[in-house]
């Protein structure tokens, strides 16, 4: 699996929010990127995602271009900033009906994500009475419940407790042993060191560096 | 397979679980009191041979507004406007609020974007059947709770009184059940149809609000006769069926079918490139 980023920028509303950025990400690793709020990490993902089109340059998965071969990566789990799923549906139901249009993942592949992640897949709670941090949770197992080729998380820890974190973290190297090509989004250098083979620092739109874990 | 999954998800959500629907029938009730009212006040002024149908009643809601240039001069139709707004306003939001929420998971699975579009295209459609059908199904348990007989029949006195409140005197005695189905059922049905579908088209371009009003603005343009307005051709109080000089409704057909054809067409050119975006970064 093969991620490559050729000379991509995007600009919205007359503003340059991504600016000539160019990456070749593999499978099996896990790749950070670290910015300041409004740095453009998040858009950055959005068009790994296919959600965005490059106003100029390239995205492509495996030699496929998104937006002329494809439309989006054909194996993805994604997870966005405050993910919202339905409020009338617990967990497992919120999971099921996404399961459903791909048919990949079943019953005992969707609890297992859920159980991984913390939660309980048989709590009769439904989702807008989940607190934040199991929002986040689910979220989570939204994003790696169908054993994706590529894996995107933006800001995965972000309201989440040290139980929490120490849990995704799991998630993510376990995910990273199993072949995915993983991108996280963080402003939190600290979380990034402990996870990333690379880090790229994103700085208005541009990569401006690159480090390799030690 | 996944078209028909998403296709299901979109009913599900955006059509049975939409509670904007519950305004049809409220509303349609008040209408046929309203009316009933209306006739029962032209019996006791003489127009002895009124007979109440199915159809005059739906006829009354899509009746709309004469020509400005008759003698009738300008009323506002508040009734024929609500007809046309209510199913604007009830496919409003659903498509970009979902997207924004639990859509995008499914958006991203079903790998297809003209196919994520198609499906709220036939979405729209559907929300315009079922609004037609609470529509229709009120009228009909209105007509039997007063023992109104339920036919296509429009004719003799009851074409008179049907447009007295526009000031405008019909052209013919009466009009054929085809020509009822026609001005009647079709039009007003095919119009909404051309209405959703550009008012979805033009979400992607605008914010769905703004889509809104460029509709309503649109509907209120009919103000002026012309065929290029297609709003023009649910307004029965200008139909070909019921005077001389009224317009043609198989021009009518062409030109909704042609807004529908174009409004998918370029809805699925334009959603191919369509940045989907966090709210904080929406244009």
């Amino acid at each position: 699996m093969e991620l490559v980023l050729d000379n991509v920028s995007k600009t919205l509303k007359r503003s340059n929010i991504i600016s000539g950025v160019s990456l070749k990400l593999s499978g099996g690793h896990i790749y950070g990127l670290r910015g300041y709020n409004g740095s453009g990490k998040t858009m950055l993902m959005r068009l790994m995602a296919g959600l965005l089109r490059p106003t100029t340059g390239t995205v492509s998965i495996d030699g496929k271009c998104l937006g002329r071969d494809i439309d989006f990566p054909p194996s993805l789990g994604l997870f966005l900033e405050n993910p919202a799923f339905l409020p009338n549906y617990t967990g497992l139901e919120n999971l099921r009906l996404i399961a459903s249009l791909r048919g990949v993942a079943g019953e005992e592949q969707i609890r297992s994500a859920i159980s991984r992640v913390g939660l309980n897949p048989d709590d009769k709670r439904k989702y807008r009475k989940y607190s934040l941090g199991m929002k986040q949770r689910l979220g989570i197992a939204c994003a790696v419940f169908e054993a994706p080729d590529i894996l995107l998380l933006d800001e995965p820890t972000n309201a989440l407790d040290t139980d929490g974190i120490t849990l995704v973290r799991n998630i993510i190297s376990s995910e990273k042993r199993r072949g995915a090509l993983i991108v996280i989004a963080s402003h939190d250098r600290e979380q990034l060191d402990a996870l990333a083979d690379v880090i790229y620092t994103v700085e208005h739109g541009r990569i401006t560096g690159e480090e390799k874990a030690v | 397979m996944k078209f028909c999954k998403l296709l299901q998800y979109d009913l599900r959500r955006g059509v049975i679980r939409n509670w904007t629907f519950l305004f049809v029938p409220v509303c349609v009730v008040i209408i046929c009191i309203s009316f009933r009212q209306s006739l029962l006040f032209w019996q006791t002024y003489g127009f002895q041979n009124v007979s109440a149908s199915w159809a005059l009643y739906v006829a009354d809601f899509f009746k709309g507004l004469a020509d400005v240039d008759r003698e009738g001069g300008f009323q506002i139709p508040v009734l024929w406007m609500l007809g046309l707004f209510l199913p604007l306003f009830i496919t409003l939001n659903y498509p970009f609020r979902d997207i924004k929420t639990i859509g995008v998971q499914l958006l991203l699975r079903s790998e297809s974007r003209v196919g994520w579009w198609l499906a709220k295209c036939v979405w729209c459609l559907c929300c315009t059947v079922v609004y037609f059908l609470l529509a229709y199904g009120t009228f009909a348990v209105f007509c039997v709770v007063w023992d109104i007989p339920l036919t296509l029949e429009i004719s003799g006195d009851s074409i008179i009184v049907l447009f007295a409140d526009t000031g405008v005197m019909p052209d013919v005695q009466a009009v054929s059940a085809g020509q009822v189905i026609l001005t009647v059922l079709v039009l007003p049905f095919l119009t909404v149809t051309a209405l959703n579908m550009l008012e979805l088209l033009l979400s992607l371009i605008i914010r769905p609000v703004y889509s809104f009003l460029a509709c309503v603005s649109l509907v209120a343009a009919a103000y002026a006769k012309s065929p290029i307005l297609f709003p023009n051709y649910a307004n029965i109080a200008r139909s070909g069926a019921f005077f001389v000089t009224g317009m043609d409704g198989s021009l009518g057909i062409a030109i909704c079918l042609a807004v529908v054809v174009f409004s998918v067409a370029a809805g699925a050119a334009v959603f191919r490139r369509w940045d989907i975006l966090p709210d904080y970064k929406e244009l």
